[in-house]
């Protein structure tokens, strides 16, 4: 077994800059490149808060996909696998800003969360005001309940992007978006799961052994390791191993109504994926767990992973409505009752 | 004295150093990060040492500022965060002098290391950069005191983060990425702990080959 190191691609130190170029030509009518970052080809209406976000590259389509109406207006793509610096995040918060405040969502891994903080003291510096920042975190396998703040941000932020977007773009205030992301956050959990690893593109050095094929459980988005599993455990057994200790850190009670995603980290194919779906289903429904809503694809993807990840979100106190509203990105679009 | 002219020295020598062991850090990285850690400090520090040599910075404390801002603009992440936090520490401290000697580095250095535990909430021990930056300036210290001058001073700075930086291989890390696997990486030494032996020793290098020329 070994991992594909020969890509498409130019000189990849330019693969970023090369990508949001190609991406961005694609989707004329959603998105724009400005200052190498990704906006709204039309900006959202003055006086609503703007949602912007930095993250590393090689996660595609998040988050470059996930800018237009209804999800982020500004994008600001770092390089591989890490967050862009705080002079470009303090730019990126000027692009986004309609006048109604910025909200700044912060997947929680560490260079995210460093160069987020640095960038609201840059901005704070500049006489910028009017910023608010949230750090994310879904992952249950990054730290025990008790510490959850300590969690990384993973898959099941779809649900909080989407959710916040939503807010901000209906005209709730800076405070009440903020508000909706802590909430969505905290009624999020998400697990990851993956067999063998992939190449970084530009150092060429594999995430991980490249010759360990074990399939784990619990591993992070930059191929962190987890929990492994033996050989002969097929599909609806990961997945109802997945859901039961979601279900059981969120403390989900029977009758409750979740949000299903399952996000394809790289390279499942659409097989594997259908076939882990409706595991999923059988394992919530004998928990007594209702999926009112769902999504399948790939949302933050770790290149070409042979991967994947569940997360559920709990549908309450009026976060279906805010899931229900349309949204309109380039790699995420959303019409009436999507995937009821 | 460290006048502009020694900072870009100091910088381009770094990026020598560095470049010379871009992929040994890679690979360090790639048992519990994502084996861009070499990669990332030769781009930055080439950044760096391409601005100090064709901009006109003026001053040392300018050098240095100048290469924060590049590991700020051109790798990010955390390491990118911390090493630019470093260096924009150091130039304040630098900035204050009009004629900036080894007493000023040294007190850099140490604004540096707090600068670097404040953004990236870590502490000796947590297997990070801070554990050979934190020996390094604490031996820094006691050369100065000493009544050492700076290629003496920045000798034992160098020796103590190497010494550090070796030893995190024995520890498990509690900060960053590589906390979620902290078994993982027992036994491989700390790719940002190896970046700031590899720039120290660079430097100290530098102004042992300056002193006897």
């Amino acid at each position: 077994m070994s991992i594909r190191t020969r890509r498409f691609l130019n000189d990849p130190a330019r693969a970023v800059a090369e990508m949001l170029e190609g991406y961005v030509a694609a989707h004329a009518g959603i998105i724009s490149l400005r200052d190498g970052m990704v906006v709204r080809a039309t900006p959202k209406a003055e006086g609503k808060v703007g949602v912007v976000i930095g993250n590393g590259s090689g996660h595609e389509p998040a988050m470059i996909g996930w800018v237009g109406e209804g999800l982020f207006d500004v994008n600001v793509a770092g390089p591989i696998f890490s967050s862009p610096g705080p002079g470009a995040i303090v730019r990126g918060i000027e692009a986004a800003d309609r006048g109604g405040g910025v909200l700044l969502l912060v997947s929680s891994h560490a260079g995210d969360i460093m160069n987020a903080e640095l960038a609201i003291e840059e901005a704070e510096d500049e006489g910028i005001d009017g910023v608010e920042m949230v750090v994310l975190y879904d992952d249950v396998a990054s730290a025990p309940k008790d510490r959850i703040t300590e969690r990384r941000g993973g898959a099941g932020l779809f649900f909080v992007w989407k959710m916040v977007g939503a807010a901000a773009e209906r005209g709730d205030s800076l405070e009440a978006c903020a508000a909706v992301a802590r909430k969505v956050r905290d009624r999020t959990r998400s697990l990851s799961a993956a067999t063998g690893t992939v190449a970084h593109p530009v150092s060429g050095q594999p995430l991980g052994d490249p010759e360990d094929t074990t399939l784990s459980v619990g591993m992070g988005v930059h191929g962190e390791p987890g929990d492994r599993l033996g050989e002969d455990v097929g599909a609806d057994e990961i997945a109802g191993l997945m859901i039961d200790r979601l279900l059981d850190d969120a403390g989900l009670p029977s009758g409750a109504q979740v949000g299903l995603l399952l996000n394809n980290a790289g390279s499942l194919t659409l097989m594997e994926l259908s076939v882990l779906y409706r595991g999923a289903r059988a394992a919530l429904e004998r928990r007594g767990i209702e999926a009112v809503r769902s999504w399948m694809g790939p949302y933050a993807t770790t290149l070409d992973m042979a991967g994947f990840a569940f997360a559920i979100c709990h549908m309450d106190g009026g976060l279906l409505e805010l899931y229900d509203r349309s949204a309109s990105g380039a790699g995420f679009t959303m019409v009436g009752r999507q995937g009821r | 004295m460290i006048d502009r002219d020694l900072a870009v020295r100091l910088v381009v020598a770094a990026h020598a150093r560095v470049n010379d062991h871009q992929e040994e850090l890679s690979r360090l990285d790639s048992v519990a990060g994502d084996g861009d850690h070499g990669v990332n400090m030769a781009t930055a520090l080439a950044e760096a040492a391409r601005r100090a040599e064709h901009d006109d910075h003026g001053t040392a404390a300018g050098v240095m500022r100048s290469t924060g801002a590049a590991f700020h603009e051109t790798v990010g992440g955390a390491a990118g965060a911390l090493f630019g936090a470093f260096f924009g520490a150091m130039a304040g401290q630098l900035s204050k002098a009009e004629a900036p000697d080894a007493t000023q580095l040294v007190a850099g250095m140490e604004k540096g290391l707090a600068r670097v535990a404040r953004v990236g909430k870590a502490e000796p021990g947590h297997k990070t950069m801070i554990d050979a930056l934190a020996p390094a300036v604490r031996a820094a210290c006691e050369s100065l005191n000493g009544e050492n001058g700076l290629e003496a001073v920045m000798a034992a700075a160098a020796r103590a983060a190497r010494r550090g930086a070796t030893e995190t291989a024995g520890m498990r890390p509690s900060a960053g990425r590589a906390r979620f696997a902290p078994d993982h990486s027992l036994g491989t030494e700390d790719p940002g702990a190896n970046t700031v032996a590899l720039v120290l020793e660079s430097w100290a290098d530098q102004l042992r080959t300056e002193v006897r020329a």
